[in-house]
């Protein structure tokens, strides 16, 4: 049978713009090359020519669904050449925000990347009717549903308003009681599992080799957290676990998100008992020193760094960003090679892959 | 566990309580802190320009009031004007502003049909919206200028 080619996206339904160039025989798929680079911004180049703090707004922007860890990797390394200290108190507060924005995020991706890529309409509404009661906390702590640019070099901008404490375990507590239909109603409906397990299958070995992080690493079976391997902020002070899964199919790399939900809980608890009072930013210049620093901060879709050179003026000299997207990707064609085409959709979905954080 | 659960689940979540509101009509409700269009108190302005720099999106430009009033603390007579086409609602010039005279509203309506219109001029970020409460920036802090903060959840 002679090789068609076909072209998938670059619109899709549930992400943003990115095309896969398939070739296929028959049924099955012999070669897919992602091109990436529809939603390129440039974002890195700008970053030169903009002072730190103007920086913020744009550097949050390629992921929307969780900025927080993007701003917290923008920030970081830039404290670090300041040699600020940040209060203890904002580092907590980053934390809660990050918490939040990561079980936000995960809801997002079972709605669109699962719920829709795999035709299942009510966890599309499950997803968002449950982010949006996140999105509300956002609101109310940071003034903005998404894009907050919340985390200054310093500290934070805004200390933990009134009420937001009980607000918070309330939203959690519906969780927990909620976490278990969503389960009973995307990851174990049978319709589902039939439909991603044992599809699109990342062993340990070639997951390592290809280098991916996140979820997609630890649902190969890789035990690998930036926040237990190499704590940032308060998170050496936190107790949690980290979930993996042996199969590395499309279902185990759901069943870790949504265990990392239910963790997500488990710290947003802590942090929100154990923060202490006191200042919640620190003056600092609006200036980097001169040197050259990096970040590792672990995102909703992995680990993603930031490598800063300071040339003492109040622009960064060089702004290098590494997200887990991209890094993601690298595992598409492999995982894409002699399925069926009707499977793309969900190994494309189970990377929970946002096209905008590859392009940069 | 069986497709008849996930589809019970279903049917379960058809008599519980809506998320979703009818949105012209119905309003969400915002909480303090909110961080919509600018408030501009024009008596306190004194013409610095800070917001205007520190602006990542070029919002703003610093123009002469057109009302005949003058203000003792603004001799330059230079006041910040919005384009709100360009404004991405990071509201650092209301953190950054060192006399505290912008501020947040919970006003987010701001899609018109003209182009000229979504220009704001002082006079008219000055108009305070309905329903407006107090002093957002001194409920919530501002980083920047005044960067260090107290603890303000007691």
């Amino acid at each position: 049978m002679s090789i068609l080619d076909l072209n998938v996206g670059p619109q899709h339904p549930g992400s943003g713009h990115m095309r896969i160039m398939v070739k296929t025989d028959g049924d099955f798929i012999v070669e897919a090359t992602p091109d990436i680079g529809y939603v390129h911004r440039g974002v890195e180049k700008i970053a030169e020519s903009r002072n730190i703090i103007k920086n913020i707004p744009m550097i949050c922007r390629p992921n929307i669904a969780d900025d927080s860890h993007l701003n917290w990797s923008y920030i970081a390394p830039i404290e670090t050449l300041q040699g600020v200290e940040v209060p203890e108190r904002a580092l907590y507060i980053r934390t809660i925000l990050c918490e939040m924005n990561r079980i936000a995020s995960h809801l997002y991706g079972m709605a669109i990347m699962g719920g829709v890529f795999s035709g299942h309409t009510t966890m599309y509404m499950f997803g968002f009717g449950d982010r949006e009661l996140l999105l509300d906390l956002n609101e109310m702590l940071t003034g903005a549903r998404m894009t907050f640019s919340f985390s200054v070099p310093g500290g934070v901008r805004r200390d933990l308003p009134g009420g937001f404490r009980e607000k918070l375990l309330d939203t959690l507590d519906y969780l927990e009681l909620h976490l278990p239909a969503i389960d009973r109603i995307f990851l174990s409906n049978p319709i589902f599992v039939e439909r991603a397990k044992n599809v699109g299958v990342l062993r340990k070995a070639d997951a390592v080799r290809l280098g991916v992080v996140g979820p997609v690493l630890r649902g190969s079976g890789v035990r690998c957290d930036i926040r237990k391997d190499a704590p940032y902020g308060v998170y050496d002070r936190l107790d949690f676990e980290i979930p993996t899964s042996k199969e590395g199919d499309s279902l185990s790399r759901w069943r870790v998100r949504f265990e990392e939900i239910r963790q997500s809980i488990v710290i947003l608890r802590q942090a929100i008992r154990d923060i202490p009072k006191g200042p919640i930013a620190k003056k600092s210049p609006i200036m980097i020193p001169k040197g050259e620093a990096i970040s590792r901060i672990e995102s909703a879709r992995g680990e993603i760094n930031h490598y800063i050179i300071g040339d003492g003026s109040d622009k960064p000299y060089r702004v290098k960003m590494n997200t887990g997207s991209f890094k993601n990707l690298l595992a598409l064609p492999f995982l894409l090679k002699g399925v069926h085409i009707g499977d793309l959709p969900i190994i494309y979905g189970s990377l929970d892959y946002w096209p905008i954080e590859a392009d940069r | 566990m069986s497709a008849a659960a996930a589809f019970w689940e279903g049917v379960k979540h058809m008599f519980k309580k809506r998320f979703t509101i009818k949105h012209p009509y119905q309003e969400h409700e915002l909480p303090d802190g909110y961080r919509g269009r600018h408030l501009l108190r024009m008596d306190r302005c004194i013409g610095c320009g800070i917001c205007a720099w520190i602006c990542p999106e070029k919002t703003i430009t610093m123009v002469p009031a057109a009302n005949q009033k003058t203000y003792q603390q603004n001799p330059k007579n230079r006041f910040p004007q919005y384009w709100y086409v360009r404004c991405c609602f990071c509201h650092f010039c209301t953190d950054y502003c060192p006399t505290g005279a912008l501020d947040y509203t919970k006003d987010y309506d701001l899609a018109e049909y003209e182009k000229e219109l979504i220009i704001w001029s002082p006079e008219r970020l000055s108009r305070v919206p309905e329903g407006h409460r107090g002093y957002q920036t001194e409920f919530h802090g501002r980083a920047g200028v005044s960067h260090v903060l107290p603890t303000r959840e007691d």
